[in-house]
């Protein structure tokens, strides 16, 4: 009888749950953890990548779990990637319909807003499993500049300046950023910082370019530039950055 | 007959149009109002067919207001322009609109701006634009006389200057309606040709 209210994602459970989409927020908790920081300058998403088989060939993917939607808009995912990649292809294809139809860019949080309709769509129309996946988006449009949001499984979003999602540790995440965090901070500052948070919920000895996915969003000039960092980059990176020996916290 | 007139100069834009509804040889009024106000930055001028003018443009107004509701923030005039170029060229193979536009416009970021639009769907950029019979005349005279730096009174000249010549040339010599788009917003001036 417990089973009751699990089976259809449709159905309210007497204490007014909904099962399937906790259980899906339960699916992006087994993935690695995801970081974005909004630096005044810019963005930093920072990922730790799970699947590091020896033999995998990884010359032809760029990049595990950050995607390019748009040249102003870019997700990193967490969850299930085959999930992220139907929504990631709605997304692009809503992003170049509003620039078919207006000539413009699209604006971040209407873009944001579409991909989180389709997901809650899935919450609610019976005989489907809802989107596994939580997404972190950062773009920028002339209405608000550099943005940074998250969505989830259920089809909220909402804008932060420093958050994470997926990761067995997120509230050890949530609580470096919330005490690293400075409002004026700049776009190595948050590189930084990512790096800090990704080293206190990992696995200390994985901290290297096999087991971390780094990237940056800014803009030089009226170019907008996102870069995800190669491994020589990365690894130079966390070479420079040194950061203090781990306190007993 | 029927004539569209807008041109960009200091600080915003000025839209002229007549004001008469004629049907076959007889003249219905000559107080109506064919340049529609957007969003409190935004003029849209149509001539055409009077049906389907009021049709698509209280459609495109109440779109483009929908868009405002729905974001919190307006659609900047390229856009406008381009939605309504779009809604054009998706409605002339089924159910065509016989209306041409002028649409004017003042952004905070980019400043004053002029787009021409036909019943066919293209659109142009401009920085003086006229639709009917009155081209004929006043593309040379604009030619002539039009500079973007004109001031707003300079401009208002020239409109004087257009529909003078519209009124010596034309058959029957009409009324009109000017109004001007700027930073402060849309403004109606009094007008006698």
């Amino acid at each position: 009888m417990a089973r009751r209210y699990d089976q259809r994602t449709t159905i309210f459970s007497p204490e007014g749950r909904v099962y399937q989409v906790e259980y899906a927020m339960t699916a992006i908790r087994h993935a690695g953890a995801t970081v974005g920081i909004l630096a005044k300058d810019g963005i930093v998403l920072a990922a730790e990548k799970k699947t590091t088989a020896k033999l995998l060939d990884q010359s032809t993917t760029i990049s595990e779990k950050m995607f390019k939607i748009d040249e102003h808009v870019v997700c990193a995912v967490a969850g299930i990637t085959s999930d992220a990649n139907i929504l990631i292809n709605y997304a692009r294809l809503s992003s170049q319909r509003y620039y078919y139809q207006y000539q413009e860019p699209m604006p971040v949080e209407q873009l944001v807003s579409q991909i989180c309709d389709t997901k809650q769509g899935y919450t609610q129309y019976g005989g489907l499993r809802p989107f596994g996946v939580s997404f972190l988006y950062a773009g920028w449009d002339r209405h608000y500049g550099f943005q940074l949001y998250q969505s989830d499984p259920s089809g909220n979003f909402a804008g932060w300046k420093a958050t994470s999602i997926g990761g067995e540790n997120s509230p050890v995440a949530q609580s470096v950023l919330r005490s690293n965090y400075k409002p004026d901070i700049s776009l190595k500052e948050a590189l930084t910082l990512a790096l800090k948070v990704l080293t206190k919920t990992m696995d200390r000895s994985n901290i290297n370019s096999d087991k971390l996915e780094f990237s940056y969003f800014t803009r030089i000039g009226d170019k907008i530039v996102y870069h995800i960092l190669t491994a020589e980059e990365l690894d130079s990176f966390i070479k420079e950055t040194d950061l203090e020996p781990e306190t007993d916290d | 007959m029927e004539t569209l007139l807008s041109f960009v100069v200091q600080g915003g834009v000025l839209s002229l149009a007549d004001s008469a509804i004629n049907h076959s040889i007889v003249k219905m009024k000559d107080d109506e109002d064919k340049i529609m106000e957007i969003d409190g930055n935004k003029l849209l001028s149509a001539a055409g067919e009077a049906g389907d003018r009021v049709q698509f443009t209280e459609y495109i107004s109440k779109n483009i207001k929908l868009y405002s509701l729905r974001n919190g923030y307006s659609l900047s005039t390229p856009a406008s322009a381009n939605f309504i170029r779009n809604e054009l060229a998706t409605s002339i193979r089924s159910h065509p609109y016989q209306i041409n536009l002028i649409l004017a416009g003042y952004d905070k970021e980019t400043g004053p701006s002029l787009y021409y639009m036909d019943y066919l769907g293209s659109l142009q950029k401009l920085t003086f634009a006229c639709h009917g019979y009155s081209s004929y005349f006043l593309l040379g005279l604009l030619d002539r006389h039009h500079n973007v730096n004109l001031t707003l009174d300079e401009g208002i000249a020239l409109m004087k200057l257009c529909t003078k010549e519209l009124n010596t040339r034309f058959l029957v010599s009409g009324k009109y309606i000017l109004k001007f788009v700027s930073a402060d917003g849309i403004k109606v001036i009094p007008y006698e040709a």
